[in-house]
């Protein structure tokens, strides 16, 4: 088992893809910040030249700046919005690939079934995970770089954490970088998941295209669905975003989710895939 | 020869595809038929049943982000599902024909590329028709069934929770300009199909999908021409109030940038050695 999953950590961490999927993300957020540094020094030489004339000012902070809690610039919503395909692109297709190039049955003539299904399982819930963690967490970084992680003052009405029905309001309010961090790790954790739909897309189509970009039509229809039903808090699309900018959003229901989508993925790959003859 | 096939195993075998897209497309009907019935009732749109109105639901897109303004933009999720799943059904036949079916010995037995390449274009063009006939179809029918008035006459909505599902003209648009509105959007999605396939040729199919993504995302964010997926959202055309592009220009351009790219795909793609495995 231990051989296994190390040779899955090698081939997940050799493919190119989850470095080009890293590098779309911190791409987005290097456009992002400058973006934000351009408008700050255009406030700022307007502030230098007119003053305040009486109105508060308070400078652009990491807490409203981060990719994640942005809520102007395209930037931002063009993360979140390929977020499930960044979180697929990495190493979720690979059961798919191995099943198809014939390596499977090479695999599984050398070693036990339950042990490659369980590290595939495993591995392709980590890569969504590690890729998403490392992306934001670069993203964090750059935004680091240039804004103060001063706390955030909410009267400004610059934050969109300003709620008490937001989640993790108080959070927010004293420990923002806690804040942050952890949402980083409530998205990284959910996007392991939707990689594992991923894989029990590839257990039904026959087409890589489908494989790769399945779990991102899914969480579009999954959006639409919950808006025709006045429950968009549900929607992924909507609540992996720690700018939440629609109240309402509930930790419990993310939650509900996320072990929904791991047991259905693991009864159907674990349970029925397993039992398929691939020789 | 290439085409006979491509309608054969990218049409005909995949028409399951576009049932999807009318059980979308019913959804959204009922889902209209509701905020209607609720918002003539609140008295905050007129009593108006015309046809037309469903089709400007799908079709309205959203208004762009205003650089002053501080909300927060929120994405049309009606439009982009639509658009979305459109790019879903373009990207998945063409390179993973060649690289996952049969589809290479097919290429080298007709022994042009070229042609393969134009085919591959008259098939998106044929997807893209359907598509829509599928949709203006469905809304049509649901249209008759439910009692809707066959006329052209714009619902006026009176507030701005109103204006989120309504568009507004300026003034009485001539048939031509109506007919504008239907036939516009087809042609950008044609548009945008070629970039997706020129996109798949230098890259790969997911590439390319991500890139439409992107383009339909950016295209809602700001509002300009050249960002093509701006003329497959009716509220953006100069007819209705919040926009300011001329259909003239904006088929202008999407024809350009059909040409452009069917042009550049087909130079890259004679140079390209196809049986190289696309992952």
């Amino acid at each position: 088992m231990k051989r296994l999953l190390k040779n899955e950590l090698i081939k997940m961490f050799s493919n190119i893809q989850i470095y080009l999927t890293i590098g779309i993300g911190t791409c987005l957020t290097i456009i992002l910040t400058c973006m934000q540094v351009y408008i700050r020094a255009v406030n700022e030489k307007l502030f230098m030249e007119f003053g305040t004339k009486g109105d508060l000012y308070y400078p652009s902070t990491v807490y409203n700046s981060f990719i994640g809690l942005d809520y102007l610039n395209l930037p931002a919503l063009i993360f979140y919005t390929i977020l499930p395909i960044m979180a697929t692109l990495p190493f979720a297709a690979s059961y798919y690939k191995e099943k198809k190039s014939g390596y499977l049955k090479n695999v599984l003539v050398k070693t036990d079934k339950n042990k490659y299904y369980f590290s595939k399982y495993l591995m392709v819930f980590f890569s969504g995970f590690i890729t998403i963690l490392v992306t934001s967490l670069i993203s964090l970084i750059i935004t680091m770089t240039f804004f103060p992680a001063l706390k955030p003052e909410l009267v400004t009405q610059t934050y969109t954490v300003s709620t008490l029905e937001s989640m993790w309001f108080d959070l927010f309010a004293t420990h923002p970088m806690v804040y942050v961090l952890a949402y980083i790790l409530l998205d990284s954790v959910f996007c392991g998941a939707l990689a594992l739909i991923t894989l029990v897309i590839s257990m039904f189509v026959n087409n890589l295209f489908i494989v790769y970009t399945g779990t991102m039509i899914i969480c579009i229809i999954w959006d639409y669905v919950a808006k025709i039903l006045n429950k968009v808090t549900l929607s992924p699309q909507i609540f992996l975003r720690p700018a939440q900018y629609i109240n309402g959003i509930k930790f419990s229901n993310i939650m509900i989710l996320f072990i929904i989508i791991i047991f259905t993925s693991g009864i159907l790959f674990l349970g029925v895939e397993k039992r398929k003859d691939v020789m | 020869m290439y085409f006979k096939y491509d309608m054969k195993i990218g049409f005909v075998r995949d028409f399951y595809k576009f049932i999807i897209i009318i059980i979308i497309t019913l959804a959204g009907c009922i889902w209209f038929d509701g905020i209607l019935s609720t918002n003539i009732q609140a008295n905050v749109v007129s009593d108006n049943h015309s046809i037309i109105n469903i089709f400007a639901y799908f079709f309205k897109g959203c208004a762009p982000k205003n650089a002053s303004d501080q909300k927060i933009f929120e994405l049309p999720i009606v439009w982009l599902l639509f658009q979305m799943y459109l790019m879903f059904i373009l990207g998945k036949y063409p390179y993973s024909e060649i690289n996952d079916n049969h589809g290479a010995s097919v290429l080298i037995k007709g022994k042009s590329k070229k042609r393969w390449y134009l085919s591959k274009c008259v098939w998106n063009v044929i997807v893209v028709l359907s598509y829509y006939i599928c949709c203006y179809g469905t809304i049509l029918i649901y249209g008759i069934i439910n009692g809707y008035d066959m006329n052209c006459k714009f619902a006026t909505p009176i507030d701005d929770i109103a204006l989120k599902s309504f568009v507004v003209p300026i003034e009485e648009i001539s048939p031509l300009g109506i007919m504008a509105l239907f036939i516009i959007p087809i042609i950008t999605s044609f548009s945008l199909a070629n970039i997706q396939f020129m996109i798949s040729t230098i890259t790969s199919s997911v590439i390319g999908f991500v890139c439409s993504i992107i383009i339909l995302v950016s295209s809602a964010f700001y509002m300009n021409v050249f960002l093509i997926g701006n003329t497959t959202m009716w509220s953006r055309f100069e007819y209705f109030l919040g926009g300011n592009i001329k259909p003239v220009t904006g088929m202008i351009v999407a024809l350009l940038f059909s040409v452009v790219s069917i042009i550049v795909g087909m130079i890259i793609f004679l140079h390209k050695d196809i049986l190289i495995k696309d992952n």
